[in-house]
């Protein structure tokens, strides 16, 4: 009976040492990376460029701060380093402080990346001077000043 | 910049700081001002600065020369402090930056009001008044409107792995109370089910403090 019982505390303490852990041992999946020599460098911004065009790498095809009515204004932004969840968001705002439109992507870069946001307005954009913020995990991470003439 | 708006730049200097909108209250303040019983109208405002030694510069604003300036000071004696002030307000002014706003507007705007050297009747002041403003002080530009503005988003770099969670399976747990909690939809109770077969042999017999693997939702991306 004694033998039953230190039997079952024996149990019930691996347990709670199971309710404690995250995931359980025997599903809990493989580590297959090994752990790299140096950490990697964290990612960070390391350029905002404007244009109304990107090509298939995300970058903006000439870089300007002046657009037409009519063009897609695209804000091209280069990250370096490696995240497991970067978050970059762009503000974009009128000069007389309005909010035009901010949106978010979040990435998971392993190395030198670009992501782009754009925006466009079907009837045209009015004449005026703007600026994108950009922020990465909430951090500001810079900003550009454009006009639309 | 409009002449009203010159003329309160003038005056003020940096009290201006948005000319065109402040010259508008003030106009505005002054139609309102004119058109009260108590003033009489351009000839009733006419006769009281009169009495105050301010004639010669009242006739020259209604007539068709030249308009003669009139000191701040002088013009919040005849006026009175508290109708200056009040006036004054419209612009976000007061104290002697409202007094000189107003000597250097009301010249122009009675000059205005008497296109052929004479008084206006007092019921026509709203209608004459209405006219300046329209032409001299320009309303407000309309705000932008960016409600249709599309935005978008893209990246060379992977979208983050989605992330893995555990349950632990608490007293009245079923896999289609579990689905519904992290899914929304208890009819996906069968991911769950798959991704635990090792532990849940019965899909209809889970115990409480077993640690369920829930798989991630589907991942969205743009």
């Amino acid at each position: 009976m004694r033998i039953t019982f230190a039997l079952a505390v024996a149990l019930a303490l691996l347990a709670c040492d199971r309710s404690e852990t995250s995931a359980p041992p025997a599903s809990t999946p493989p580590v297959s990376a090994p752990a790299p020599a140096a950490a990697p460098e964290p990612a960070r911004v390391s350029a905002i460029d404007l244009g109304n065009a990107i090509g298939a790498d995300k970058r903006v095809t000439a870089p300007g701060a002046a657009f037409a009515p009519g063009d897609t204004i695209f804000a091209s932004i280069a990250t370096e380093g490696a995240s497991p969840s970067l978050t970059l968001t762009a503000r974009w705002t009128y000069e007389d402080g309005q909010l035009v439109s901010e949106s978010s992507e979040t990435i998971a870069p392993t190395g030198p990346a670009t992501t782009e946001f754009h925006i466009t307005k079907p009837d045209g954009f009015p004449a005026g001077r703007y600026r994108v913020e950009i922020s990465a995990n909430g951090a500001a991470a810079g900003a550009r000043d454009f006009e639309v003439r | 910049m409009g002449i009203f708006g010159d003329l309160l730049k003038t005056a003020v200097g940096d009290d201006a700081r948005e000319p065109e909108q402040q010259s508008r209250g003030l106009i505005e303040g002054l139609i309102d001002l004119l058109q009260d019983p108590a003033t009489g109208g351009v000839e009733g405002l006419s006769k009281s600065l009169e009495k105050k030694g301010l004639g010669a510069e009242a006739a020259s604003w209604i007539g068709t020369g030249a308009n003669r300036s009139v000191s701040p000071g002088k013009l919040l004696e005849a006026l009175g402090a508290s109708r200056v002030d009040a006036i004054g307000r419209r612009a976000g002014l007061s104290g002697s930056s409202a007094a000189a706003a107003i000597a250097a507007i009301l010249p122009a705007l009675i000059d205005k009001l008497t296109p052929d050297g004479r008084a206006p009747e007092p019921a026509r002041i709203r209608e004459l008044g209405g006219t300046v403003l329209a032409s001299a002080a320009p309303a407000a530009p309309k705000k932008a409107d960016f409600s249709n503005v599309q935005a978008g988003s893209s990246s060379t770099a992977p979208a983050p792995a989605p992330q893995e969670q555990w349950y632990t399976v608490a007293p009245g747990d079923s896999l289609s109370k579990i689905a519904k909690r992290y899914y929304g939809d208890a009819q996906q109770w069968r991911r769950i089910y798959d991704a635990n077969r090792e532990q849940v042999k019965n899909p209809d017999l889970i115990q409480p403090g077993w640690k369920l693997r829930i798989p991630a939702a589907a991942q969205k991306r743009d």
